[in-house]
């Protein structure tokens, strides 16, 4: 019974370790210029 | 993407904006291929201009057609099935109610649908004022700590003391988060009345050449002669300031983050895709940021 726990106790530990592995990017093609910061001009 | 195993591209799909007395979409993506490998989630980015116009009625009508928008651009880019709409907006308490309204609405029109937003800094630590938003999952932005125009010394990128300074109780946040953090450069550039702008993408390694740039203190440039940067023309005099984040930076990003918050599933999305971007970071520095 204990062997049982402990294999579930891996699998479910994999599991868990699997889903922090996940990596995802952000793609921003154009930026529409909304935020003064990011318009091309001069600020103050 | 395929050594990092990269399975979701956050794919900003257009901004949503008021002209005309109407909330319309602009910036569409235009896309060129469509992505066969990785999950595509469209981003819609808000301006909170839309919630301070429209009334809850018009509201209803621009959840229909943002996912009308959605689901125009979508077969242009994958052939999977939508999976997840991410919302972009910098609410405040005074665009809260509307913003969280739509996020409402959208999820009542489209029950299979996951809606998710991003989160800000300032929204994680006063969300008794600005508010929770009624979603099931967000992503937050673990980056801008401060104003890039005030040409301080510190990285308005990021300075980790600052967010986590941001994020002191984030474990008690209420939605299950994922987190983004900031491999994007940029400069801003001043010029001799104190004026600024920003330059994407620029690094200090590209401002090597002493011949043009002085450097004064550790990332800051005075430019000795005119010149094209990035195809801007910089002018003699003007002064040069560089912000990006080292891995370092992000380790400890990471690993504060991952002890504090507490959901189950705790993704890692990396602002912003770019091949210049990415190839400032190994692979492996970012698969254990990931991690």
């Amino acid at each position: 019974m204990k062997e049982i726990s402990f294999v579930i106790l891996i699998i479910a530990s994999c599991i868990a370790c699997k889903k922090q592995h996940a990596t995802s990017f952000y793609f921003w093609e154009t930026m529409y210029e909304i935020s003064p910061i990011e318009k091309n001009i001069w600020m103050n | 993407m395929d050594e990092l195993n990269v399975q979701k591209l956050y794919v900003r799909f257009f901004d949503v904006d008021m002209k005309n007395n109407e909330a319309i979409p602009i910036g569409e993506i235009n896309i060129k291929e469509k992505n066969i490998q990785q999950e595509i989630i469209p981003v819609v980015f808000i301006t909170n201009d839309v919630f301070k116009n429209l009334d809850k009625n018009k509201i209803e009508d621009l959840a229909k057609h943002i996912k009308q928008e959605i689901e125009f651009i979508y077969p242009k880019i994958s052939d999977k099935k939508i999976k997840e709409i991410q919302f972009d907006c910098d609410w405040t308490i005074s665009t809260r109610s509307k913003y969280f309204y739509l996020l409402n609405i959208v999820e009542k029109q489209n029950p299979t649908l996951l809606v998710s937003a991003t989160i800000r800094l300032h929204q994680i630590k006063d969300k008794t004022k600005t508010g929770i938003p009624p979603i099931k999952k967000g992503v937050l932005m673990y980056y801008a700590t401060s104003n890039p125009l005030d040409f301080k010394e510190e990285n308005s990128i990021l300075e980790n003391k600052l967010a986590e300074n941001y994020c002191k109780e984030i474990q008690n946040y209420p939605i299950a988060l994922d987190i983004a953090l900031p491999i994007y450069s940029w400069a801003i550039i001043e010029n001799q009345v104190g004026e600024k702008r920003l330059l994407n993408g620029i690094r200090n390694d590209m401002l090597k050449d002493t011949s043009i740039y002085q450097p004064i203190k550790p990332n800051f440039y005075l430019v000795k002669k005119d010149h094209y940067l990035h195809g801007n023309y910089i002018y003699e005099d003007f002064t040069i300031k560089t912000e990006e984040v080292t891995t370092t930076q992000l380790e400890q990003a990471s690993t504060f983050l991952k002890n504090k918050i507490i959901n189950q599933e705790l993704n890692t999305i990396f602002y912003q895709l770019d091949s210049s971007n990415l190839s400032h970071y190994s692979i492996q520095n970012l698969k254990n940021i990931s991690k």
